[in-house]
């Protein structure tokens, strides 16, 4: 997909690993964030949390079915969005901690 | 959650001797094990299960700090140790930076949201870089308890 100016981008996603939103998803979230121009937060309970730093991801400690929100803004904001929700899908689908 | 709520004081190493990841997950997993933090368990057996655990990512969150973990079937509460290394020791760090102040935490399988809320606790705390500084400059295990505590707070 391509990426025409600069967007914010919003997706609530739900957590769906029994584990909750744990180190691993958060390494992977992180590392997938960092591979983008755009800002990455991640809001959770109210509060905003920068998805490109794991230490700040460290605090969202979102369980099984609670919902985080993606807000991505920059040049490359669709296809960010479309590969964070992946990336959570993906470590969804495997469980350890 | 406070983390002294599930840091057990008298496992606490102010000066960790091992050099590596695994003799350092293991020395404060004794630690814990010598004070009777793990009943009718094998030490060994949950030493692999945090080694298992870095073999799918470190925990080394960067700024010198890591929190290897792991989730084991034989615990029935929360436990965790606080351990500082004089030196620093290569954890595979995200930052690639050596590890000087460890978290080490064990959790029951069927609790994940206290397990969740025990990592967050302890970045929470350990975001702070004054109280990490003085961590490090700790002599004692009480010294170390008490600068944690006095930065713990929910």
């Amino acid at each position: 997909m391509s990426d025409a100016g600069q967007n914010l981008l919003k997706r609530v996603v739900k957590i769906k690993n029994p584990n909750g939103f744990h180190m691993r998803p958060k390494a992977a979230f992180v590392e997938a964030a960092s591979r983008f121009i755009s800002d990455v937060k991640l809001v959770w309970e109210g509060q905003t949390f920068n998805g490109k730093s794991m230490f700040e991801l460290m605090l969202v400690a979102a369980p099984e079915d609670s919902e985080v929100l993606i807000e991505v803004f920059g040049p490359d904001s669709h296809s960010a969005l479309d590969e964070l929700e992946k990336v959570l899908a993906e470590e969804d689908a495997s469980i350890s901690s | 959650m406070r983390m002294s709520d599930f840091i057990v004081r008298s496992a606490i190493i102010p000066d960790l001797k091992a050099t590596d990841k695994e003799g350092v997950i293991r020395e404060l997993l004794e630690s814990l094990c010598r004070n009777g933090c793990f009943k009718d368990v094998d030490v060994e057996d949950i030493i692999k299960a945090v080694l298992k655990r870095e073999l799918l990512g470190s925990t080394g969150i960067g700024e010198g700090i890591a929190i290897p973990h792991t989730k084991y079937n034989g615990v029935d509460k929360l436990v965790g140790v606080l351990g500082v290394s004089p030196t620093g020791v290569s954890f595979g760090s995200r930052d690639g930076e050596p590890v000087f102040v460890f978290v080490l935490i064990i959790s029951p399988v069927d609790q994940p949201v206290l397990h969740l809320r025990a990592l967050e606790t302890v970045s929470r705390v350990l975001r702070d870089e004054p109280l990490v500084k003085a961590l490090r400059n700790c002599a004692t295990a009480d010294q170390l308890f008490e600068q944690m505590n006095q930065y713990s707070k929910t």
